[in-house]
């Protein structure tokens, strides 16, 4: 598996240099989306509905960052082993490298994304507090769900080559599902559970709080997002391994 | 070292392939709905294949076309799994079978370089230090620096053979002759392969050219529907093969 770490590096390399190579203002695009989303959110929900939500911006855009970085990860996922399918049947690689190097890219572009959240919070919100630090722990969590959600999603697409365009049209309701435009609190109380089913309910949970309120998130709310983070990632270790084997026969 | 180079021991490969298309979970459920189910067309590729073979031995492989040369070469490249037997293999296996897996049309040959070196199981900073050497004997020259797309099928080849043989294998897999390139590189990559055969690497050659197995390898195994027919020196397998194969047509 070290044999490949190179490998790795060169995938992540690719990735990134030929999706912004041919564009002008190449890696900006990175940051296109979360920017536009912010604008059009906090316009809509902010403005016109006039949500009661304090530093709409800063609530949304560090919501929607976490949310962006897991929805393109699992997105690509999909397609990362049929996309390679000519390396697949041909030559012997460790399959889950094309799964990790999509995640690997997915964080580098996360980074360039957290620059405009910077800047909104310094700008519109209170500024950061120590509290920061601990969103080194969010990150992880996210990332470690991300890789197990990506892995069951690649696998299960090499036999059902639609299993990307169901996951595409899940992906919207999903969004709405997670507090990032609306605050809790709206929420009637019989709906409540719905929320709180939601794994990335807690994931943003733990990345919004350090930076919206300034503290470090509830017990509860960091335990089961360890939890549901390590959950994923054993599911689709097991769901992918399992189905490796059978791939070259498919893709 | 009298540790064998290859040793395929009572190798089966089956294939399950669905019978029907069904490749999407609309379809899928629909037929399940109508009540079909969901079986598989299982056939031997390979049944209980033995081959061994020491240190710097140039094995052939024949056989008729659906004999299972191409499975037993994906089996010895770690690309499909056995479902019974055992594969060992002693050093780095070079495949030529597929010159350039994964190269990408929009980076550069250098990067592409990079990319299959490591594909093929190089580090890094094992592909830098051979980068001169396989620039040098691909004759890309200054293109090395230009994307890929812009090459010609002969230059995409020529690059592809300069990696996989530049990456020092102790095991060199060979489908077909070297059809890469003008009759110039084609000498060079003869010469190339003639030279790994001194050095002492073994190789495995898969042909339909009966003339060349008499000329290179020093034993031969004959495939037929997934079993070793035949198997000893060339003139005596090759002899076999012909006669069966005339009596056939």
């Amino acid at each position: 598996m070290c044999r490949f770490g190179g490998l790795l590096i060169n995938l992540v390399y690719r990735d990134l240099t030929v999706r912004y190579k041919r564009s002008v203002i190449g890696f900006m695009w990175t940051l296109l989306n979360p920017v536009i989303m912010t604008a059009v959110y906090t316009m809509v929900f902010s403005t016109i509905f006039r949500f009661p939500t304090q530093d709409f911006i800063v609530y949304f855009l560090s919501a929607y960052l976490i949310w962006h970085f897991f929805a393109q990860c699992t997105v690509e996922a999909c397609k990362c082993i049929l996309n390679a399918g000519a390396l697949v049947k041909k030559i012997y690689i460790p399959k889950i490298v094309l799964v990790l190097s999509v995640v690997i890219s997915g964080i580098i572009n996360f980074g360039f994304a957290l620059i405009p959240l910077i800047f909104v919070v310094l700008i519109f919100g209170g500024g950061f507090s120590i509290s920061i630090l601990f969103l080194i722990a969010p990150v992880i969590f996210v990332v470690v769900f991300t890789v197990g959600v990506s892995l069951i999603l690649a696998s299960l697409t090499v036999f059902f080559l639609d299993v990307g365009e169901f996951y595409n049209a899940l992906l919207m309701p999903w969004m709405f599902l997670t507090p990032i435009i609306y605050p809790m609190d709206i929420i009637p109380k019989e709906y409540l559970f719905l929320i709180k089913l939601n794994p990335m309910y807690y994931l943003v949970e733990c990345f919004r709080t350090p930076i919206y309120q300034g503290t470090i998130p509830n017990i509860s709310v960091i335990a089961i997002s360890a939890l549901v983070a390590i959950a994923s990632l054993v599911i689709g270790y097991i769901v992918f391994t399992r189905a490796e084997d059978d791939f070259v026969y498919y893709v | 070292m009298n540790m064998q180079a290859i040793k395929i021991s009572g190798v089966s490969v089956k294939y399950r392939l669905p019978k029907q298309a069904i490749r999407s979970v609309k379809e899928y459920v629909v037929y399940r709905l109508k009540g079909g189910r969901y079986d598989y067309h299982e056939f031997w590729a390979l049944k209980r294949v033995y081959i061994e073979s020491a240190r710097g031995k140039v094995i052939g492989i024949i056989g008729r076309n659906g004999a299972g040369k191409s499975t037993l070469l994906k089996v010895l490249a770690g690309v499909i799994k056995p479902i019974e037997g055992k594969v060992e293999i002693n050093g780095r296996i070079a495949p030529l079978i597929e010159l350039g897996a994964g190269f990408d049309p929009e980076l550069t040959g250098r990067e592409n370089t990079y990319l299959n070196g490591t594909i093929l199981g190089c580090t890094n900073r094992e592909m830098s230090q051979k980068m001169d050497q396989i620039v040098a004997f691909s004759e890309l020259n200054e293109f090395i620096d230009a994307p890929l797309r812009t090459y010609s099928s002969g230059m995409v080849a020529r690059l592809g053979f300069a990696i996989a043989t530049d990456i020092d294998p102790d095991i060199l897999i060979v489908d077909e002759i070297l059809g890469v390139g003008d009759a110039g590189f084609q000498a060079k990559c003869a010469k190339r392969v003639e030279g790994f055969r001194e050095k002492g690497v073994t190789i495995l050659l898969v042909t339909h050219d009966l003339g060349q197995v008499g000329k290179m390898c020093d034993y031969v195994h004959w495939l037929e529907q997934g079993t070793v027919r035949a198997h000893g020196k060339p003139s005596e397998v090759v002899a076999q093969y012909r006669k069966f194969m005339a009596e056939r047509a």
